[in-house]
């Protein structure tokens, strides 16, 4: 074996208890910071899974990025006379003719496209008034963009062309209605238009929003409701790549002038509290480290002060200041290796219980259980981690034992 | 012929000097400056079995652990086998210590957790370069000579005072160094026992050709050396064989 390993391995086993609490202490920081990980990493990977599967990868709205300047601002730019009381010019908005457009958006390869018309409805039922949002399709091409015909749990898509008025409510909204599928309801809209509509689906996509929020209809029925023919006010596109949506976003943007958002634009809020989530949950088992580190710190400093007699030996044999270094560098580096390879048994275990625990959670999505993912890089990054505050914890006495002049000890124990 | 060999003929040869110290002043640094050792001038040669006396705090050790290179001079040179020590980095002077010189302490440091046979393989592992059977034979050997042939696989704790002495003089000859330096090595053994390391630095001498420097309040045991040197005051005042 090494000499100084062999060294740093015997001062060890002089003081196992301590050795061994060290050695816990790495552990825990690993193995929490894995389960931690697993657990955030889980959460945020299940949202983006959700979000990806069922909400479209870019979706292009009825509006601009940028307001439309008024035609005053247009005539009469950067001129030296203000203008009081014009008034705005009222557009309407919508994407009006949108086929040739969708079309042109089907055309770009691994894209595909589809219109919807949502609007602000109040579904009634059995005395009870529910506002959601009811959206129009095509079925034939919504189901392109869109997972919704996958999270059906009553009926079909193609349901929606057999009834004369057909709906497909989410699952949390008929329950809130106590509506059944088979059954009529009355929709009214923000125009007045009231119609009898019959509920033929009921999906459930496990996103609260979602399920208790939006209900589906034809395009063409939903146009009438609420008085916008040849309207629609978003074009939703999928990408065989959902990658690339931020890329293809800017393209349809420039290209047909209204807003196009693309699925992390549009959850850039939530994206940004998953970061601070992780910063917060890194500061966390970070600290733990620290912890343990101390700990590390603690036990070598302890072994160095009891071992000096020890060190002057060696060093007038003519052992080098690195060589000294090295064993007490050893002792933190074996604490901390060890301590990290229970630290990944721990963290494994972890990760396994809280995958096993059944729990409904209704926080964004709906969950049967907590949503923990195995990665090799929480793994690595745990583990590098650990060895790293082992290493520094044994370095800093290390050079100082290093540093010790012979002669002192050896007069003092003389 | 190995090199340790070449060297032990060479020294038997002619003699020559192994440690040359010349105007070699150690001050304490402090509030108070302390002189430990005042302008030496001092040549060992090989085959010298040399007693370092004076009266407590006269500087004795301190002239040993500036000759053994543990500690530097403040003013003055020091020559171990024709090199000045000087110029060198604190790694050279290990390297030095580790493969020329031979420590051995009023108390014995020997690491406790380790048995007798691993203590005298401690300098040897360090300074590499031969199968670990082989040092373990030389080990054996270095023990056997000393008496110790059945203690091996003892530790420390398990030895008497005389005997753990020994495998501190056993550790010390590990890598065949041609000098040994020796600081009260009877300091902490009775009458018996300081009787047996004289006798092991005597044979050391006369069997083995090396060079003792040995550090003593005992006047029996100065007494058995060739040559006494004396101190007072970090000064040498009387130098029975003094060829510098």
């Amino acid at each position: 074996m090494n000499l100084y390993l062999d060294l740093a391995l015997t001062h060890l086993k002089g003081r196992i208890r301590q050795t061994v609490l060290s050695m816990l202490g790495v552990a825990t920081g690993v193995g929490f910071s894995i389960a931690m990980a697993s657990l955030m990493q889980g959460s945020q990977n299940d949202f983006i899974r959700r979000v990806v599967d069922l909400t479209p990868h870019v979706v292009v709205k009825d509006e601009y990025r940028d307001p439309p300047r008024q035609p005053v601002h247009r005539l009469y730019a950067g001129g030296a006379v203000a203008l009081a009381g014009v008034k705005p010019k009222e557009e309407l908005r919508g994407i009006r003719n949108p086929k040739p457009r969708v079309a042109a958006l089907n055309d770009i390869p691994d894209v595909a496209a589809a219109p919807i018309l949502r609007g602000q409805v109040v579904f009634r039922y059995g005395g009870k008034d529910v506002a959601a949002a009811l959206v129009g399709v095509e079925p034939k091409l919504e189901r392109r963009v869109s997972a919704i015909e996958k999270n059906l749990t009553h009926g079909t898509l193609d349901d929606l062309y057999g009834a004369a008025n057909g709906v497909i409510l989410g699952r949390g909204l008929a329950a809130k209605l106590g509506v059944e599928t088979g059954k009529t309801l009355t929709v009214s809209s923000p125009a007045g238009v009231v119609m009898r509509m019959k509920v033929v689906g009921q999906f459930r996509t496990g996103i609260l929003s979602l399920d208790q929020g939006e209900a589906y209809a034809l395009l063409k029925r939903v146009q009438v409701l609420m008085e916008r023919p040849n309207v629609v006010n978003e074009i939703r596109l999928r990408l065989d790549d959902a990658t690339r949506a931020s890329a293809l976003a800017r393209r349809v943007e420039a290209r047909l002038g209204y807003r196009s958002e693309s699925w992390d634009e549009a959850n850039e809020g939530i994206l940004d509290v998953f970061l601070i989530r992780n910063i917060i949950m890194y500061a966390t088992v970070g600290s733990i480290l620290v912890v343990a580190a101390f700990g590390i710190f603690n036990i070598v400093s302890t072994i160095i002060y009891e071992k000096v007699r020890d060190i002057a030996i060696l060093k007038s044999i003519g052992f080098h200041e690195k060589d000294i270094r090295a064993i007490f560098l050893f002792e933190g580096s074996v604490i901390g290796g060890i301590g990290t390879l229970a630290g990944w048994g721990f963290g494994y275990a972890l990760y396994r219980l809280l995958g096993a625990i059944p729990i409904k959670v209704q926080l964004y999505t709906e969950m049967d259980g907590l949503p923990v993912i195995f990665s090799l890089i929480h793994y690595a990054i745990a583990g590098g981690a650990g060895l790293v505050a082992a290493v520094v914890a044994g370095y800093l006495p290390a050079r100082k034992a290093a540093q010790l002049n012979p002669v002192d000890i050896i007069r003092g124990a003389a | 012929m190995s090199g340790h060999e070449k060297r032990k003929r060479q020294n038997k040869a002619n003699g020559k000097p192994l440690i040359e110290a010349t105007g070699v002043t150690r001050v304490l640094p402090g509030p108070v400056p302390v002189t430990l050792v005042k302008d030496v001038d001092l040549t060992i040669r090989g085959r010298e079995f040399v007693a370092v006396t004076g009266p407590s705090g006269s500087g004795k050790s301190s002239l040993l652990y500036l000759l053994g290179l543990l500690d530097r001079p403040d003013s003055g040179q020091i020559r171990l086998e024709g090199t000045d020590t000087g110029p060198l980095a604190t790694e050279a002077l290990s390297d030095i210590r580790l493969a020329r010189l031979g420590f051995i302490f009023q108390f014995h440091f020997l690491l406790p957790e380790f048995t007798v046979e691993e203590n005298v393989l401690i300098p040897m592992r360090r300074l590499g370069g031969r199968p670990v059977e082989a040092m373990r034979e030389r080990a054996t050997a270095i023990l056997d000579e000393l008496d110790l042939a059945d203690q091996t696989a003892k530790r420390p704790h398990q030895l008497s005072g005389g005997q753990m002495q020994r495998v501190a003089v056993a550790r010390a000859l590990a890598n065949d160094p041609p000098i040994l330096l020796a600081d009260e090595p009877t300091g902490n053994l009775d009458t018996r026992n300081a009787e047996r390391v004289a006798e092991v630095f005597e044979r050391l001498v006369r069997d083995h050709e090396r060079t003792v420097v040995m550090v003593t309040h005992n006047p029996e045991l100065a007494a058995r050396a060739d040559r006494r040197i004396r101190i007072v005051d970090g000064r040498i005042v009387e130098d029975t064989g003094g060829q510098a």
